[in-house]
């Protein structure tokens, strides 16, 4: 080995401090690219994974209990691939003790060693079988039902006590927080028939076609329930599944996008990070450079030398940081994955992520050095003659003057301050580096807030406490008499609902959802109207259309559509656009009376919303056992109650993942920047060994000196902080818009996150002090002597 | 050329060197004429402020003139590019300076030898056997495998020296090298100067001692930037006595 690269490996191995703090401070940057994009790819793979290997069918339809036979029969339609039968019922259970029932749903099949469409997975215990039951894997966890567990199961006025003896895992079963709370259990074909006392049979098809698109899936569904119909059996209703569409794509979109602009960031920011460590590093061996000029080294040699150390740093932090930010990756994907049902399978390396890692980690400490070494090897000849070791340099620009002129400050304050612009490119890297990571912290925690936020508007649309839905419809006078002599019941309006409505396009297509008649002068119906203006007495045929079908399909205030409801065909005229988040937005708002009129059932309802004096989950609670008891007394048959508690909840679970991912990114925008920062910091104070030497020599004792770096380290993280919060605000503004028009169609309703900007005060003071003192500390620990004869 | 060229080795042609400085150019030095002899022993001395390390810089390199030029060994110094000069540097001039500037990170053997490396001068395995030789020569060999933070400033003066003279220069040039050295110390670096001169170097040294400018054979006082006495020290001596 040559002397030269004697003195690359001497000085990384003799200066393990300050190897370490490079290694660390660019492996940090490098982890961060690692995690973001590996975290991406991870699950943009597990999810397409998931959804093929989910085989989802084509049609989902509901019937009367059939056979075998009736599977043959739809197997022979045209078009159609592959049939499956199974039973799906909604059931009510409960633990042993408790007085409430909770809902569920059940599904058997057949033999599930031959699944084919939405196999579903053994996880733990065997298939079931008898008297045992198996449950889904997130209602097991959501709801605290380990195999073992004994619950209570309704039927008719009897109940019936199963035993959970296996976990198994349905492919396209979204978590009971997205899913109205259902708990999904697995059964025998038998179990089934035993517990609801029928006979054995499906009531479920499954239906593949050879090739699928909307309208032929569409119109085979419609041919398949005419011929079911004609052998005499009952169709509820089918849903057609998108085969290349997982049911949570919107969200993942979103949270893509969110990973992105992020993956963005943090490659500014690992970058500069990246960038300003080599800087620093390089800097410290000027004088270096100089005399190795002086006694013959021609500028190749000195670039090849320093370019080689900053090779070294990158390939150490590379190999810190590309197995861990895998790992990191494999964790958070598993974690958000789990939120969809998607198991995250084995451990796997992104190779799209690595290559980001090494291009950044490689590539981005050559150029950094490049700089330094270049502009180091041209000039320090002379300074390494000439100059002692302390750097001059101060006092030229007009920003020095202008700290020069500052007065009355205590001496080692004054030092403090003037030090910290003493190498102007350097501590405008690290305030570069400093700052973004502010901006991607208040950032993320203002996308948080703002959905928050957004969701309590979306959620404050209707200002019931109580829900009720009846089994048909009643006269109103009655309903709303029985209802207002529950204790507690202030105000009550009778509203009509009516699912299955269909809106035409032009091109065909129809959008069901939910058509919602809403009584004249309404105190529960508060939306959000983005166009147009509020539904008013006698409106006749308005409507006030949801705003995604508006801004999907181009429709605008004072157009007409047609929507169909209970068979009847009804021109409305749009008055305004309205954001609700209910059923995939596609629910749209008419006058009771005008629907009423329209399907003939004037003065009559089946929905009901209730309000009283306290809005407390617990008060709502109450009321709904209040009201059981009195429509009881008054022959009413209610089917299903909510609360606005429990509303909000459901609302609120369909975007904890976006919520619970930029609070996790957050942290890790805090993690990143902070150790990055204290890096930095660190080989800033490193590197004045011999100033602090100085210092030492004319009376400063160590806390002095600590002191004097410590102020200066916060000085710089203070004004990081100034430099992050103006421009985080208009970035949080557009990202919010992005993300918003992303997961909801509509810009989030923004909320800048005054707590993520305290926060990140709090973070960048607290971290730059420590980065300063730790290494201010280790240096008063040198002795004057070495000090000032050595860096 | 008025003189010989085979004695020539340093030749100053209206050397001007300016500062730019906040308070606008500052110059250093003025219309330096200066011709040095090979194997001449020449002292650089002067008040501080005056140029002396400057005009150093002028013929070893490390700075360029604003004006005028410079050759030394035969060569343009003004005219070759950063790299020409490192390379004809680390094997024309040996350069000692006033805080010994050895790397830190390697022994005093490896801190001699790393010019070699940077040169080319010698083959590989000849290398550590000439850099002994020279550490012999300064009398420390027995400090060859320590780091420079474990010796005396004598001693470290004295490794610097050796490195100085790594690639066998014919040009020595020493900026201050007794300043940070008692005057016992000083006085046997003096001594190994002398040596070196009769060995055939050139030396050209500054120096504030008094003492020390009166062993050398040739004193150059600069003043303000400008030769102020260039003055052959046998002269100086007979006529103050």
């Amino acid at each position: 080995m040559s002397i030269a690269w004697r003195k690359v490996w001497r000085d990384l191995w003799n200066n393990k401090f300050r190897t370490v703090l490079v290694v660390l401070s660019t492996a940090v940057g490098v982890f961060a690219l690692g995690l973001v994009f590996g975290m991406s790819g991870v699950m943009r793979a597990r999810m397409t994974g998931s959804h093929q290997a989910s085989n989802a069918p084509h049609i989902e339809m509901y019937t009367s209990l059939f056979g075998q036979d009736v599977i043959e029969t739809v197997l022979r339609e045209p078009g159609v691939a592959y049939v499956e039968g199974e039973v799906r019922d909604s059931f009510r259970w409960k633990f042993p003790g408790e007085d409430e029932w909770r809902s569920g749903t059940i599904i058997a099949r057949g033999d599930y060693g031959k699944q084919s469409m939405y196999p579903i997975e053994l996880l733990e215990g065997e298939w079931p079988d008898g008297r045992a039951i198996a449950v889904e894997r997130m209602s097991e966890s959501h709801f605290g039902l380990p195999v073992g567990t004994t619950i209570i199961v309704e039927y008719g006025r009897h109940e019936r006590t199963l035993t959970i003896e296996s976990v198994v895992r349905h492919p396209y079963t979204p978590p009971p927080q997205l899913s109205m709370g259902d708990a999904t259990f697995c059964a025998s074909i038998e179990t089934l028939a035993w517990l609801f006392d029928r006979d054995e049979g499906y009531n479920t098809l499954n239906i593949q076609l050879e090739s699928f698109s909307q309208e032929k899936a569409e119109e085979t569904a419609e041919r398949i329930q005419e011929r079911l119909e004609g052998i005499g059996m009952g169709v509820g209703f089918w849903d057609i599944v998108d085969p290349e569409v997982h049911w949570a794509q919107e969200m993942m979109d979103g949270i893509f996008l969110i990973l992105g602009v992020l993956g963005v960031l943090a490659l500014g920011l690992s970058g500069f990070l990246v960038i300003n460590t080599m800087n620093a590093v390089v800097s410290q061996q000027v004088w270096q450079i100089g005399v190795m000029k002086a006694v013959g080294a021609t500028r190749g040699r000195v670039l090849r030398l320093y370019l080689t150390t900053a090779l070294v740093y990158g390939s150490l932090a590379l190999f810190v940081a590309v197995p861990l930010g895998a790992v990191g990756a494999h964790l958070m994907a598993a974690w958000m994955l789990d939120f969809f049902n998607i198991l995250a399978g084995d451990f796997r390396i992104i190779e799209s992520a690595v290559v980001i890692q090494i291009i950044v980690g490689l590539i981005v400490p050559l150029l950094a050095a490049l700089v330094p070494v270049l502009a180091g090897a041209h000039i320090s000849a002379h300074k390494a003659i000439s100059s002692y070791g302390i750097a001059g340099g101060f006092g030229r620009g007009l920003l020095d003057r202008i700290l020069g002129r500052v007065r009355h400050l205590p001496r080692p304050m004054a030092l403090s301050m003037r030090n910290t612009f003493r190498r102007k490119a350097r501590v405008a890297m690290t305030l570069l580096s400093l700052s973004l990571g502010g901006v991607i912290f208040i950032l993320v925690m203002t996308i948080g807030d703002s959905f928050t936020n957004t969701l309590d508007v979306l959620l404050s649309d209707f200002g019931f406490d109580v829900l009720v839905v009846f089994d048909r419809t009643y006269r109103m006078e009655r309903l709303i008499e029985a209802t207002e002599s529950v204790p507690g019941v202030t105000y009550v309006e009778v509203w009509d609902v009516r699912g299955g409505a269909t809106l035409e396009l032009d091109n065909g297509e129809e959008i069901q959802g939910q058509l919602w008649g809403v009584p004249d002068n309404s105190k529960m119906f508060n939306p959000r109207i983005i166009a147009g203006r509020a539904l008013e007495p006698n409106d006749g045929n308005a409507i006030l259309l949801n705003s995604k079908i508006a801004a999907d399909h181009g429709f605008e205030v004072g157009d007409e559509v047609t929507i169909t409801v209970d068979g009847e065909e009804i021109t409305w005229t749009v008055v305004g656009l309205v954001v609700n988040i209910n059923n995939n937005q596609h629910d749209n708002f008419v006058p009771f009376d005008a629907m009423a009129q329209a399907i003939g059932n004037a003065n009559r309802g089946a929905f009901l919303m209730a309000n009283s004096a306290e809005h407390t989950s617990e008060a709502q609670a109450r009321l709904i056992e209040e009201m059981r008891v009195v429509y009881e007394a008054h022959r009413l048959k209610p089917v299903f109650f909510q609360s606005a508690a429990e509303t909000r909840e459901q609302g609120e679970a369909q975007f904890e993942t976006i919520v619970y991912l930029m609070l996790a990114m957050a942290l890790l925008a805090a993690a990143v920047g902070g150790i990055g920062l204290m890096g930095t910091m660190s080989i800033n104070v490193v590197e004045r060994g011999r100033e602090i030497g100085v210092m030492r020599s004319i009376g400063a004792t160590s806390l002095s000196v600590a002191g004097i770096f410590v102020v200066e380290g916060m000085f710089v993280g203070a004004l990081s902080w100034l430099i992050a919060v103006p421009v985080s605000y208009p970035g949080a503004l557009a990202f919010s818009n992005v993300v918003g028009n992303a997961i909801l169609e509509l810009p989030l309703d923004f909320k800048f996150s005054i707590d993520g900007v305290v926060l990140w005060l709090g973070i960048v003071l607290f971290l730059s002090a420590i980065a300063s003192l730790w290494p201010a500390l280790r240096a008063t620990r040198v002795s004057v002597r070495e000090a000032l004869a050595y860096e | 050329m008025e003189s010989n060229p085979s004695e020539l080795l340093i030749d100053l042609r209206d050397v001007v060197k300016t500062y730019e400085t906040g308070a606008g150019g500052v110059t250093v030095l003025k219309d330096i004429d200066l011709r040095v002899n090979d194997g001449e022993f020449v002292g650089v001395v002067g008040p501080s402020g005056s140029g002396k390390s400057t005009l150093l810089n002028m013929i070893t390199g490390i700075d360029r003139p604003t004006e005028g030029e410079v050759y030394v060994a035969g060569q343009a110094v003004h005219e070759m590019s950063e790299n020409q000069l490192a390379r004809w540097r680390g094997k024309n001039v040996g350069v000692i300076f006033q805080f010994f500037q050895l790397l830190p990170t390697l022994t005093i053997l490896e801190n001699v030898m790393l010019p070699m490396d940077f040169c080319n001068v010698y083959k590989r395995r000849e290398r550590k056997k000439k850099a002994m030789q020279l550490l012999e020569m300064v009398s420390i060999p027995e400090q060859a495998h320590k780091l420079p933070s474990t010796l005396s400033g004598g001693q470290q003066q004295r490794a610097a020296i050796a490195r100085a003279l790594a690639n066998d220069p014919p040009v020595i040039v020493a900026d201050e090298p007794t300043g940070n050295l008692d005057t016992a110390t000083a006085a046997e670096m003096f001594a190994l100067f002398d040596r070196l001169v009769d060995q055939g170097k050139t030396l050209l040294v500054v120096t504030h001692d008094r003492d020390l400018s009166a062993r050398m054979r040739r004193v150059i006082h600069l003043l303000d930037g400008r030769i102020d006495r260039d003055y052959n020290n046998g002269h100086y001596r007979k006529r103050e006595a």
